[in-house]
């Protein structure tokens, strides 16, 4: 793991200076902006979840595709995923490096959205809840983590970073579509299938975290699926050695 | 430091090079020689630890590429066909880059980042973004990638593909002035790349080694050229009946020879029969037929060049 920090140094320098990503920026900021400023004028709520609640969900499905796309299909296309795989580095730290990189830079598009809590904080005198934002940042982070190791993995079989994001903006679409039309539970007492189907859902996982609450499931579910993306792909990369 | 042992590598049904057997010593500056899809980057790539071979054994530095792929890469500079670079990133930034995950301690990536960029000719390029650069700074970035470490041995393909003639004859340089140190394994299609660089010519045709006996026989032939003034065809019939030619075929006229001032000619190839030296029949044949008009204007011993052992081994092969 020695080599982590300069590969995922070197995704920064990518990150940050390519138009995409200050592209990706600008949207996402105006977007949460938008929301925030119209949702603070009609109900006052000085809450996590006037910052994120429905943005919370959509922002990861429209963002992680744009900003996972390139990834490893770029690499692929350029031929510097040979240049990179033929370094004494492991496919591992390959993954792990690029997965920091967009995670790092996801957050910092997070960091900003601090302002918006700043605005809350001087329009409001009463006692502000700060766990609930700290739950909720964390969430947000989580959600975003599965859905950008999602789309690394998506990268890892395309050459085409534009067919890599329309995949894996189709995957995240149909996980939303799926959450909002099974929202009101279709039986009144699930039975196995339907509380295993539940519980894969990635949004039902989301929600305890807008409300404050810490529940090690919720926090787990986001660790394990997002871990086993990234091991995913470090598989995939490691297929070319299959012989 | 280098060693292939009936390497073969099949993508499905498609079999890229089929048991090959060679070995480079330390030292050697080895060309790699043969036609586009000959199989050149699959070998090199499965000496670089890139993907593995079907079946097998390579070792580079006396590590198994299969087995032991993280020493092999410690050892290696490899340069990928078409030199992949990052293009957002500047010359120095790049550079910084491949030296920490190369394993040069941070206190001296600034130092061997010099270095290559000094021994590579781009230095006063290490602040200029990738993808402004020229195809031939390019190169020399890769190049100067390569030789990051120093590593031991170099493999490199096709490093001067796609560079204007100016360019490649300095990236030749360059790869004389790393062969006194470094063990070199390059591969190209431009044979006079190989006669000025390499000490040794490996040449692959159809996933296979073209034996070096088979080279050595080749590049042993020689042919006589010989400009006749005459009627054409009865000279050919003459030249055919000496005892010791083989063969006589007439070459085809190279179009100036009206405004040369030379008499009408023909140039006559003569391929002689086991390994003879035909110049002193041609002499007796040609003074008897002087009152003919018959007249010899050029005499010449041919060797082949690796061109044409390259032409001749590749069709026969085929």
């Amino acid at each position: 793991m020695k080599n982590l920090a300069a590969l995922t140094r070197r995704e920064l320098l990518s990150v940050y200076v390519s138009p995409l990503a200050a592209g990706t920026a600008a949207m996402f900021l105006f977007l949460i902006g938008l929301m925030f400023t119209v949702r603070f004028m009609l109900t006052r709520l000085v809450d996590v979840a006037t910052l994120i609640d429905p943005f919370g969900y959509i922002l990861p499905v429209l963002l992680a595709p744009v900003l996972t796309m390139r990834l490893l299909s770029e690499e692929r296309r350029l031929g510097t995923l040979e240049m990179l795989l033929t370094a004494p580095v492991s496919d591992l730290e390959v993954v792990l490096s690029k997965f920091l990189g967009v995670m790092a830079f996801y957050a910092s598009l997070m960091g900003l959205t601090a302002v918006h809590v700043g605005v809350m904080r001087f329009c409001y005198d009463g006692g502000i809840d700060w766990g609930t934002f700290v739950t909720g940042y964390l969430g947000m982070l989580l959600i975003a983590g599965l859905f950008l190791s999602f789309g690394l993995f998506v990268s890892a079989f395309f050459e085409t970073p534009i067919l890599a994001a329309l995949t894996s903006f189709i995957g995240g679409l149909a996980v939303l579509t799926t959450h909002f039309a099974s929202a009101p539970p279709p039986v009144v007492r699930p039975g196995l299938s339907q509380q295993i189907f539940t519980f894969l859902m990635p949004f039902q996982h989301f929600k305890g975290f807008l409300n404050g609450s810490l529940d090690t499931r919720d926090l787990s579910y986001f660790v394990f699926t997002t871990a086993f993306f990234l091991f995913l792909t470090t598989r995939v990369l490691e297929s070319r050695k299959w012989k | 430091m280098i060693e292939a042992e009936k390497l073969t590598k099949r993508f499905g049904d498609y079999t890229a090079i089929d048991e090959l057997t060679f070995r480079v010593s330390a030292g050697e500056v080895v060309g790699f020689l043969g036609v586009n899809g000959a199989g050149k980057t699959t070998t090199m790539r499965i000496l670089s630890c890139f993907h593995p071979a079907t079946s097998g054994k390579a070792s580079v530095a006396g590590f198994d590429c299969y087995k032991q792929p993280d020493e092999v890469r410690r050892n290696i500079g490899y340069l990928p066909e078409n030199v992949p670079l990052y293009p957002e990133l500047r010359v120095r930034e790049y550079l910084a880059f491949r030296a920490r995950i190369k394993g040069i301690a941070r206190a001296r990536v600034g130092g061997e980042v010099e270095r290559v960029a000094r021994s590579c000719k781009v230095e006063d390029r290490l602040r200029q973004t990738i993808g402004t650069l020229s195809r031939g700074y390019r190169q020399r970035v890769g190049l100067a990638d390569a030789i990051i470490g120093p590593p031991k041995i170099m493999i490199m393909d096709e490093p001067t593909s796609g560079l204007d003639p100016i360019q490649r004859a300095e990236v030749r340089e360059l790869l004389l002035e790393l062969g006194k140190e470094h063990t070199v394994l390059l591969s190209t299609h431009i044979l006079s790349e190989v006669e000025s660089t390499c000490s040794r010519v490996i040449i692959i045709h159809n996933g296979r080694i073209v034996p070096d006996e088979h080279v050595a026989k080749l590049r042993s032939v020689r042919r006589y050229l010989a400009s006749i003034a005459g009627p054409k065809d009865n000279v050919l019939g003459a030249l055919r009946q000496l005892a010791s030619v083989q063969d006589v075929k007439i070459l085809p006229a190279q179009g100036n020879e009206e405004s040369s001032g030379e008499p009408a000619h023909a140039v006559f190839e003569l391929d002689p029969r086991d390994g003879r030296d035909p110049r002193a029949d041609l002499t007796e044949l040609l003074a008897g037929k002087k009152d003919a008009g018959w007249q010899l204007l050029e005499l010449r011993r041919k060797v082949l060049s690796l061109d044409e052992v390259f032409a001749r081994a590749t069709q026969e092969e085929a």
